[in-house]
C-alpha cells in the first residue's frame, strides 16, 4: 500500500515540473560576423595579404554605445530588431568609414521569459568609404550561431 | 404435448445460451462517455484560475480489449511572464486507441495503454513580449489575433474501473511529444496550447474522469 502513496506522491513532483520556466537559458544573442580583407604591395613588390583591423572604433547609427578592439579579425555587430537598415560608423586605418546593412529582421517568440529573439536576413551591404571596394554576403543569414557574413574588401 | 413443452423449452434454453456467448464475443460491446475532472481541477489549481481546461470522451469497447477513443475539449488560458502576456482560447481534440492490457474478460476493470494524435486550434494574442537587444536596448512587442494550429501526439497509461452499475471512473497519465515546433514567416508560436499545456517539446498530462457506459 506504501508503494501506491510513493508512486502517486512521484506523479505529483512530476506534474509540478510541468511548470514552465520563469528564467531564460536560451542564447538568444545574434550578431553579423564582419572580416576584413586587404591585398596590399609591399615595398619589395610582393603582394601581402592581410584581414584585420589594427585598431577599430565602432558606433551605431541611433545608439550612443561606442566599441573599440585592437587586432580586431571578426567584428560582431548586431543589427536593428526593429527596422530593415542598419549603419555603424566605423573608424579604423585614420579614417571614418560608414557601413550600412539592409536586411530583414524576423521575431522569434522564444518564451515568456526569454521574449523574442530576432534573426535577420542580409539582402544588401554598402559602405561610403573609397578605400572600401566592396561589401560581400557571405552568409545572408543572421542567427545565434556565430558565422561569417559580411566581408569587407579594402582598395590599397 | 408435454413433449412439444418440453422441445420449446430446450430451444429458448439454446437461443438464450447462444445470445449470451454471443454478447461476450460480439465486436461492439459498449460505449462509454467521460468527463473529465481531473486535469481541469489541476490547471485551474495550478494557476489559479487564469488556466481553464474542460474536456470529454467517447470511446466504444470492440472485441473485450480495444478501445477507440475520441477526446474533446476547449481551454482559456490568460498567463504571464517577465511582464509579457499570453491571451488565447482554442479547442482541441485527440483520436487515437486504447488496449486492455491486464484483464481480457468480460470485465469492466482494466489498465489500459494508447496511442493518441492530437490537435488545437486556438487565438491568442501575445503583448509586451520582451525583444532582446543588447546593444540597441530592450523593446516590448504586442501580437494581437494570431491564430493557430498545433499538433502532437500521446502515450498514455491508465485504468477504468466500474463503480457502480454504468457508472466508470479512472485515470490517465500521458507523455505528450509536440510535432509542430517551428513558425511560418511573420508568425509568432503561442506560450500555451490547448489540450497540451504550456509549450514544450515534451510534456505530461493527467486526466482523472467519471464515466457512464451505455
Amino acid at each position: 500500500m506504501q508503494t501506491k502513496w510513493y508512486i502517486l506522491i512521484c506523479l505529483i513532483i512530476g506534474l509540478a515540473a510541468c511548470e514552465p520556466e520563469t528564467t531564460c537559458h536560451q542564447e538568444l544573442d545574434s550578431a553579423v560576423q564582419i572580416t576584413l580583407s586587404a591585398d596590399s604591395i609591399t615595398s619589395a613588390g610582393d603582394t601581402a595579404y592581410y584581414a584585420q583591423w589594427d585598431s577599430v572604433t565602432v558606433v551605431g547609427i541611433g545608439s550612443d554605445i561606442g566599441m573599440q578592439g585592437k587586432g580586431v579579425k571578426v567584428m560582431g555587430l548586431e543589427l536593428r530588431p526593429d527596422t530593415s537598415l542598419t549603419a555603424y560608423l566605423m573608424l579604423y586605418h585614420n579614417q571614418i568609414d560608414t557601413l550600412y546593412i539592409q536586411h530583414t529582421p524576423r521575431q522569434q517568440f522564444i518564451s515568456m521569459a526569454c521574449g523574442c529573439a530576432v534573426y535577420h536576413t542580409i539582402t544588401a551591404a554598402w559602405s561610403s568609404d573609397p578605400r572600401v571596394d566592396s561589401v560581400s554576403i557571405i552568409n545572408a543569414s543572421v542567427e545565434t550561431v556565430a558565422q561569417d557574413n559580411l566581408c569587407i574588401y579594402l582598395h590599397e | 404435448m408435454n413433449r412439444l413443452l418440453l422441445i420449446v423449452t430446450l430451444c429458448c434454453l439454446a437461443l438464450c445460451a447462444s445470445a449470451r456467448e454471443y454478447a461476450d464475443t460480439a465486436v461492439y460491446q459498449g460505449l462509454s462517455v467521460k468527463l473529465d475532472i481531473g486535469n481541469s481541477v489541476l490547471e485551474l489549481a495550478r494557476s489559479a484560475g487564469k488556466i481553464q481546461s474542460y474536456e470529454a470522451a467517447i470511446n466504444v469497447r470492440l472485441a473485450k480489449r480495444f478501445y477507440p477513443t475520441l477526446e474533446a475539449g476547449y481551454a482559456m488560458a490568460e498567463r504571464g511572464a517577465d511582464g509579457g502576456m499570453h491571451k488565447g482560447q482554442g479547442g482541441f481534440g485527440r483520436l487515437g486507441m486504447d488496449l486492455a492490457v491486464v484483464k481480457k474478460g468480460a470485465s469492466e476493470n482494466n489498465m489500459l495503454v494508447g496511442l493518441r494524435f492530437g490537435g488545437a486550434y486556438q487565438n491568442y494574442d501575445l503583448t509586451n513580449v520582451k525583444l532582446h537587444s543588447e546593444y540597441w536596448g530592450e523593446q516590448r512587442l504586442n501580437f494581437y489575433d494570431q491564430q493557430r494550429f498545433d499538433c502532437w501526439g500521446e502515450i498514455v497509461a491508465g485504468c477504468q474501473v466500474q463503480v457502480y452499475k454504468g457508472f466508470q471512473m479512472g485515470w490517465y497519465i500521458r507523455m505528450k511529444l509536440l510535432f509542430t515546433r517551428n513558425a511560418k514567416e511573420g508568425e509568432v508560436m503561442p506560450y500555451y496550447i490547448p489540450g497540451l499545456g504550456f509549450r514544450k517539446d515534451f510534456q505530461w498530462g493527467f486526466n482523472y474522469y467519471l464515466a457512464y457506459k451505455f
